[in-house]
């Protein structure tokens, strides 16, 4: 043991929530300390190494690897790290460094629509939450007005207040794409923390047209941000600090957190309330690792639910070259969507979900693709300019049902650290296999209307992730079908707090960041207000 | 105070590396690679490269650092140059249609040149765990685009500049 600090508040995981927690809390005048796994890497640091990968559409490949904070890669061999238990893989990506993973996202900070915070009452399908939006509603604009979002006002999300920033201009793209699949679909701007002006100390967007893996200048909101506000505001912060297990008074009130650091020396902390906010695969993980004689199954987990309900948006992709020349890759990546499946009465049938049209520069994958057929010399240039001005990239984001069978557990192996690493157990059931039937439909609707050849959609039956990891720490009122409760307080631990993705019981259809964001402002003031006497 | 062309900041930028999937970047001197490789055996490389490309203005110092991790993650490079070298000149025919088309048994010199293709096009050399980063901004499939694109990352003008419909970058 080498370290002895105390704090009254201990956060673990500095990614966007649990920053933004930390920060609220500092500002009261609590001491909080912040333990992050992994490193802290500068952002120009990140952009040279973008540029200097062999594999830049593996928007992982600038965020280094580390064997003591392990994070699942792919490409270009998988290092394995998430046991798939199947049926269906679950190729989850997140970022193991001082900020987390929305180092490498498109900004999308969207409200759910309210309904979907009622599905099992309005549907009969899903879980119904423990608050409402109107509870949340005040906290979205507060993460809004952090991020600096601005988008399309009417997009089913009511608002008290406008945005608090103006629409980033639409790419020639979008403009096309909105004018030629209008009246039948209805494209919007996105919901995005972009500024379209200086905003916060940060510059305009000046179509870097790499929001993913790594805006080079800070125009859009990230984890990263949010992460070095905490620091600056006061928060004691520890990078290179690996949780390992939480220890316990005989009241279940959490006392400490121990940690190795990267020499694998171990650590104390002790503290009065703590935090969990490592990510919706990483918390579970934990919770798991702090098994102890009173608590044998794992902390917070009482009645098996912990892990348990993993979600995310299966996806299905299709693309195609319209019959006009488009130039995705001037803009932002990901500005546009179409969002008028995401809520209605079909919802007690088939899932619900939104369509998101991708400005991302397809040079890079196109030449690859005429590689592969053999193009050379002439032809091959012109081919190049032909198919990256046409190329339209098309995903979708469908809510799928939170199935208790979908989980996360430990797994037999070991990290580097002798750490049990995650085991993932998840399926693609009837609900959304049916809601995907409808995108396809309309997938190739979109290409008609398009005037599209080539169309190319993704193998049948097989789903991505869109890295939108929720349920596994669900709230709930219940404490035998859910984890925390309708603050994120763990059932059973009253110093015990859980933020991020993972508390959220359903998906939707839309980026879950900033519900994410709301609902950790909202557990912070609810930190406060409890601990205001102590 | 002098103002550059976004082209011309872009070229400036696009210098050469070689990047390992460690993330280690192995700086390349044009001394070093001229050493490493013979002259002779970059005057077939660019010679091929310019058959393959149907390009004559191939970049020397490019050309220079796509030899070098040719030889770095081919040991038998040279040998399989020269083999796809003598067929190019024995069935010029061969390049004469818009795709590689050899047959069955020139498949060899059909994956040597599909390889410095992805080399000049790409900017990375090799595959899988022996990949390696040569260039970015100045591969082939970049500069062929550049009248209308950047390279993701780099700027392409002041917000909203992306409204208009796409036209040619300004010199």
């Amino acid at each position: 043991m080498n370290k002895d600090i105390s704090a009254d508040v201990v956060v673990i995981g500095a990614g966007v929530c649990g920053s933004l927690l930390a920060t609220r809390l500092a500002r009261t005048g609590r001491s909080v300390l912040l333990l992050e796994s992994g490193p802290k890497i500068r952002r120009s640091d990140l952009v040279r190494r973008y540029r200097e990968s062999a594999f830049k559409s593996d928007f992982m490949s600038p965020y280094p690897y580390s064997p003591q904070a392990p994070q699942p890669r792919y490409t270009p061999t998988p290092n394995d790290y998430l046991d798939q238990a199947g049926p269906h893989p679950f190729k989850a990506q997140y970022i193991r460094i001082f900020g987390g993973t929305t180092w490498h996202w498109a900004a999308q900070l969207w409200r759910n629509v309210p309904n979907d915070f009622r599905t099992q009452s309005l549907y009969g399908v899903g879980r119904d939450w423990p608050i409402s939006y109107d509870d949340l509603e005040d906290y979205y604009y507060q993460a809004e007005v952090i991020a600096g979002v601005g988008g399309e006002p009417d997009n089913g999300s009511p608002r008290k207040q406008p945005f608090p920033m103006e629409r980033v201009p639409a790419s020639w793209l979008q403009q096309r794409v909105t004018e030629r699949l209008a009246p039948e679909f209805r494209v919007i701007d996105d919901a995005t923390g972009r500024n379209s002006r200086s905003y916060d100390g940060r510059p305009a967007c000046c179509g870097n047209n790499n929001c993913m893996p790594i805006c080079p200048i800070d125009a859009q909101y990230h984890g990263g941000i949010a992460a070095q506000q905490a620091e600056d505001s006061g928060v004691e912060v520890i990078t290179e600090a690996v949780v390992y297990q939480l220890e316990h008074d005989r009241d279940g009130r959490i006392t400490a957190a121990n940690y190795y650091d990267w020499d694998k020396n171990r650590h104390r902390v002790t503290g009065r309330t703590f935090v969990l906010a490592a990510n919706a695969i990483e918390t579970p993980r934990l919770l798991l690792m702090s098994a102890s004689e009173q608590f044998p199954e794992g902390l917070a987990n009482r009645h098996d639910m912990v892990g348990r309900h993993l979600c995310d948006h299966p996806a299905i992709g299709v693309t195609f070259d319209a019959d006009e020349p488009l130039w995705p890759g001037r803009g932002p990546v990901s500005p546009c969507s179409i969002g008028q499946f995401r809520d209605g009465e079909f919802r007690s049938e088939h899932a619900p979900f939104r369509i998101d049209i991708s400005n991302g520069s397809k040079v890079a994958s196109v030449t690859k693709e005429l590689l592969k057929e053999g193009y050379f010399g002439r032809e091959l240039e012109e081919q190049v300019r032909f198919r990256s001005a046409r190329r339209l990239s098309i995903k979708n984001a469908l809510e799928q049902l939170p199935d208790p069978e979908n989980r996360v557990t430990l797994s037999d192996k070991r990290d580097d650290m002798g750490l049990p690493t995650p085991r993932l157990h998840w399926s693609v059931g009837a609900y959304e296999q049916k809601g995907t039937e409808q995108v396809r439909q309309y997938y190739d609707r979109i290409a008609e209307k398009l005037g599209a050849t080539n169309v190319q959609h993704s193998k049948p039956g097989a789903f991505s992730n869109r890295q939108h990891i929720t349920g596994t720490l669900s709230m709930g009122h219940d404490p035998a079908t859910s984890v925390t409760d309708a603050w994120g307080r763990a059932h059973g631990h009253d110093n015990l707090f859980m933020v991020g993705t993972g508390v959220m019981p359903t998906v939707g259809t839309c980026n879950v960041t900033l519900t994410a964001m709301a609902l950790a402002l909202r557990t912070a003031d609810r930190i406060v207000e409890e601990t205001r006497h102590d | 105070m002098t103002q550059f062309s976004r082209r011309r900041v872009l070229k400036v930028a696009g210098a050469f590396a070689l990047t390992g999937v460690a993330g280690q970047t192995l700086f390349l001197s044009s001394a070093r690679a001229s050493s490493e490789a013979t002259q002779n055996t970059l005057d077939r490389f660019m010679g091929v490269s310019s058959a393959l490309t149907a390009r004559e203005d191939l970049d020397g110092d490019l050309a220079r650092a796509l030899l070098h991790a040719h030889l770095l993650t081919d040991q038998d490079f040279p040998e399989a140059l020269s083999r796809l070298e003598a067929l190019l000149k024995a069935q010029p025919a061969l390049l004469s249609s818009s795709r590689l088309a050899f047959a069955e048994d020139q498949s060899a010199q059909e994956a040597t040149a599909r390889a410095m293709l992805s080399g000049w096009y790409t900017g990375v050399v090799g595959e899988g765990d022996q990949a390696l980063y040569v260039s970015f901004v100045n591969t082939l499939a970049n500069v062929a685009v550049s009248d209308v694109l950047v390279p993701p990352s780099f700027s392409y003008g002041p917000c909203g500049s992306w409204q208009a419909p796409p036209r040619p970058l300004q010199e």
